[in-house]
């Protein structure tokens, strides 16, 4: 691409560069704050005063984090809560999408039909509660908070496109040698498909990871919530926490302060995102560009 | 063609129509787990919308709770309170489009104006981190950065210039700017994703032409880029029309506080609040089916326009 070096365009550039740059560092800095408190000490993070970078570097909100129970069982719930939820999300619909791209399929527009309508309509908030709370004797329980986060007609529809735009003759000739569609699906389909199948997969993954929603309807039991519900729990408890801190005796020497356990656990929460993000880039934007084409 | 006619017409043999029975039930068997758990998580709350046409209560679910007619429809049109809800749901929705949708393309020019490579590819890895945060952990990074104390970072820099300590998050008239930027800071790198992608695609020999021709780089944004990107930008468009009535509910429950009150009121927040907490199952399902069919009209129509005058639509 060329283009005419005029002082104009030179002056433009260092401004978009500047303008670049506050921008990064507004997502940047909040960061470095968050976690200098974390790593402040207790007098420190009462005054208000940390900024940059740590004041009495140490450790102890992290090393409380860790010895609290509720804080372990949700971090364990949203581990083993992601990876069957994201498990399921695409095997599920992977095996749907190859169902709904066969030719052989019964009826094919009445069964597309019945995945198109959830996309643009549904039951509402009120109607789902009550299903599940009420009717399906989900609350409570961990089961609210798979099966009905587990089927993604927008996911369906997109592995049923994939597995369309793929020559037809490789299947044709799985069909032909006698594979039946379970072969066709796991032996041939799947590993042409696995780039989709991929980014979805790491999609899926964070809004599973991120999910406190559903944790906020249905369950009631500490030992059964998630990082994220955890966190959200925080948020509304902290500030109470620091006044009635304030009131107790507090040994400024070994006592957490609650924002720099607020922000260690943040970080506990956001640290397998950041650690996979940067890395996984390509999956994630092949997903976008992917969803956005659906066609 | 003739031989295909021909055996068309021949009866089927008892073995092919085993096989092809067979062949339907493994379909089958594959669409089984997404239809049960659309059935019972989708199509059941589907039917629950007749709630919205009852007195609804648990004691006698949905069979046996007695008609109301448009009793609850008539309710809340005739609730100020809902009115005020609604207004606020449109006033950030279209906020969130005249800043939140352009802010996306307009960074994507931005960077892709930028000069060093390596420069542009870190501006745009730092831009996606927001993305994977949820709201609940953005509510957090805002309330420190916001914070009114002299520790939060927006008053640190401003006392650089020697202005403020001031107060942000408690008050009311400045809670829909700030969800709206947060919605930006959150998203814009996001977002910008697909205008990348588009421009990528545009064919570079149409800038090497214009620069023969003197076109300058803003002449040439506006010639070749925009109108290569319009298509996606109407698909865009299209999409965030459709959803002018649903304003996220994690974003404005988890950003407002008690000092904001009822500015921070929007329906999904609204539905929440009334339905679940103070249990007027039917009165915010009533809500719920309009605001779903106002914002399926408004996709319809939208598409409809959008196909003649770009020659794109969604379906």
């Amino acid at each position: 691409m060329k283009i005419y070096n005029t002082p104009s365009r030179r002056t433009f550039q260092i401004i978009n560069n500047v303008f670049m740059l506050v921008f990064s560092l507004t997502i940047l800095l909040p960061f470095i704050n968050l976690l200098s408190i974390s790593f402040s000490n207790y007098r420190a993070a009462e005054a208000q005063a940390v900024s940059l970078l740590p004041i009495g570097f140490n450790l102890r909100a992290y090393g409380k984090i860790f010895q609290d129970t509720v804080f372990l069982s949700s971090f364990v719930n949203t581990v083993w809560l992601t990876v069957l939820d994201t498990g399921l999300t695409i095997l599920i619909a992977v095996c749907a999408g190859f169902a709904l791209a066969s030719k052989h399929l019964k009826h094919p527009k009445l069964v597309l039909f019945f995945f198109l309508v959830p996309m643009y309509f549904s039951g509402g908030l009120v109607p789902t509660y009550l299903v599940i709370n009420k009717y399906l004797g989900l609350a409570n329980s961990f089961g609210a908070l798979i099966f009905p986060v587990i089927t993604s007609p927008f996911y369906i529809i997109i592995f049923r496109n994939n597995i369309m735009n793929l020559p037809q003759e490789i299947i044709e000739s799985a069909e032909i040698d006698g594979s039946n569609e379970y072969t066709t699906l796991f032996r041939i389909v799947m590993p042409i498909i696995i780039p989709t199948v991929a980014a979805f997969i790491i999609i899926n993954a964070v809004t599973h990871w991120n999910e406190w929603y559903n944790v906020m309807l249905y369950i009631k039991d500490t030992n059964k919530w998630t990082l994220q519900y955890y966190l959200r729990d925080l948020l509304n408890k902290a500030s109470i926490d620091s006044v009635n801190a304030n009131m107790g005796i507090v040994n400024y020497e070994t006592d957490v302060h609650p924002e720099s356990f607020k922000y260690a656990a943040l970080f506990v929460t956001v640290l397998p995102i950041l650690a996979v993000y940067p890395f996984c880039q390509r999956y994630f934007i092949y997903g976008v560009i992917t969803g956005a084409v659906k066609g | 063609m003739r031989t295909t006619a021909k055996t068309a017409k021949r009866p089927v043999p008892a073995a092919v129509k085993r096989s092809q029975r067979a062949r339907s039930l493994r379909l089958a068997t594959l669409l089984l787990p997404s239809m049960v758990l659309l059935f019972l998580f989708y199509y059941i709350p589907l039917y629950g919308l007749s709630i919205s046409f009852q007195d609804y209560s648990l004691y006698l679910g949905i069979t046996r709770s007695p008609f109301a007619g448009f009793k609850y429809y008539i309710q809340f049109l005739t609730d100020p309170v809902f009115w005020n809800v609604l207004k606020n749901t449109l006033t950030i929705s279209f906020w969130d489009i005249a800043a939140g949708f352009t802010a996306p393309i307009l960074f994507a020019i931005l960077v892709t104006e930028m000069g060093s490579r390596r420069y542009k590819v870190t501006v745009q890895t730092i831009s996606y981190l927001p993305n994977f945060l949820s709201w609940i952990i953005v509510s957090m990074i805002f309330n420190q950065v916001l914070s009114p104390y002299d520790s939060g970072l927006l008053n640190q820099v401003l006392g650089v210039f020697g202005l403020g300590p001031y107060t942000y998050l408690t008050v009311p008239a400045y809670f829909k700017p700030i969800v709206v930027i947060a919605d930006i800071w959150k998203n814009v790198g996001w977002n910008a994703i697909l205008y990348f992608a588009t421009m990528a695609g545009i064919d570079q020999s149409l800038y090497e032409a214009a620069f023969i021709d003197g076109a300058g780089r803003i002449k040439q944004i506006w010639h070749i880029t925009l109108p290569g990107m319009a298509p996606i930008i109407s698909l865009q468009f299209l999409l965030k029309i459709s959803n002018i009535f649903n304003v996220g509910f994690d974003r404005i429950f988890l950003m407002s506080n008690a000092a904001i009150g009822s500015t921070g009121d929007v329906l999904s927040t609204y539905i929440y609040r009334v339905g679940l907490t103070q249990s007027q199952f039917s009165l915010t399902t009533a809500i719920g089916l309009v605001q779903s069919l106002i914002g399926f009209t408004i996709l319809i129509v939208a598409n409809r326009i959008s196909k003649r005058v770009t020659g794109m639509g969604l379906y």
